[in-house]
């Protein structure tokens, strides 16, 4: 019997869901029976073990684990919190309180626009997709003032292609939701999307991990 | 310490979650909103998270159990395989 990795949280007892928490050193990994199966990446897995840390968001701080993440056993849970104790307390009072909210930004594309049919056109494509996405991010800007930490990536996706990641104090989530609004409202062209409240996985990580990984 | 309730729960077909599109603009239709809500649950299980590093299983369909002593980016591997 392994152990499934959920979340690394402060210790308050009993977290439900059948569910349990191993404390090593003031901080508990919240973990649950394996039984050595496939963790299928199938749709409803996935929004179960969403739904397990949506529940466990709504108690307390966490920070959440990588969906199949797995332990042999406690002692390496207990190894996992002792080894890493200083980088996941910090990660954790980083995200006290705050919460993950996504951010998709792009513009509706000139209907007369045509795929570009050889190097040159689709260098130019390539050269004013990054233009736009560059005036987009330009716009989303007053975001992160409202935000205490931000992620943003430029994908190569034909309608929305920035994508950020905010972590968000709780009581600023309205503020956020509306200053996305006035932003949508400024320009016709630009399309917005906001969702959340998402527990802060894209502020799981050490900081010094998450600067080596911002790609703009 | 106890957390504000922030989410009334939204059903999924049968299975219930918070996170909803809290804003999209007009002309945003409803099944490319459903779309984006995914990609945001596969890009944040998948590829967020905190990584276990050390003595770990990590199972997912079509790929087999393997014990690893190494950080695994499932999304990583994603990539690779074009999906």
């Amino acid at each position: 019997m392994s152990l499934v990795l959920y979340a690394i949280a402060d210790p308050l007892g009993d977290p439900g869901q059948h569910l349990r928490e191993v404390v090593e050193g003031g901080l508990a990994a919240i973990v649950g029976d394996h039984d050595g199966t496939r963790l299928e990446r199938r749709g409803e897995n996935l929004w179960r073990y969403e739904r397990v840390m949506e529940e466990l968001m709504d108690e307390r701080a966490i920070i959440p684990a990588r969906f199949g993440s797995v332990l042999t056993d406690e002692p390496s849970v207990c190894g996992l919190l002792r080894d890493r104790h200083y980088e996941l307390a910090a990660t954790l009072e980083r995200v006290r309180g705050a919460v993950e909210l996504s951010v998709h930004a792009g513009w509706v594309e000139d209907a007369a626009t045509a795929a570009p049919d050889d190097g040159t056109g689709y260098m130019q494509a390539r050269l004013a997709q990054h233009r736009r996405a560059q005036e987009v991010s330009e716009l989303l800007s007053p975001l992160g003032a409202l935000a205490r930490a931000g992620r943003r990536r430029v994908l190569p996706d034909q309608s929305l292609p920035v994508h950020d990641a905010y972590l968000v104090d709780c009581d600023l989530v309205e503020a956020f939701t509306e200053l996305v609004h006035d932003i949508d409202a400024r320009r016709e062209e630009i399309e917005l999307i906001c969702t959340g409240p998402w527990p802060p996985y894209s502020f799981a990580r050490a900081l010094d991990d998450q600067r080596a990984e911002v790609a703009v | 310490m106890a957390r504000v309730q922030l989410r009334a729960r939204h059903d999924r077909g049968g299975l219930v979650s918070g996170a909803r599109t809290l804003y999209s603009s007009p002309t945003m239709r409803a099944p490319r909103t459903r779309h984006v809500g995914l990609i945001d649950l596969l890009d944040r299980l998948l590829a967020g998270g905190v990584v276990v590093r050390g003595q770990i299983t990590l199972a997912a369909a079509d790929i087999d159990l393997v014990d690893l002593n190494l950080a695994i980016l499932v999304a990583a591997t994603d990539k690779a395989r074009g999906r």
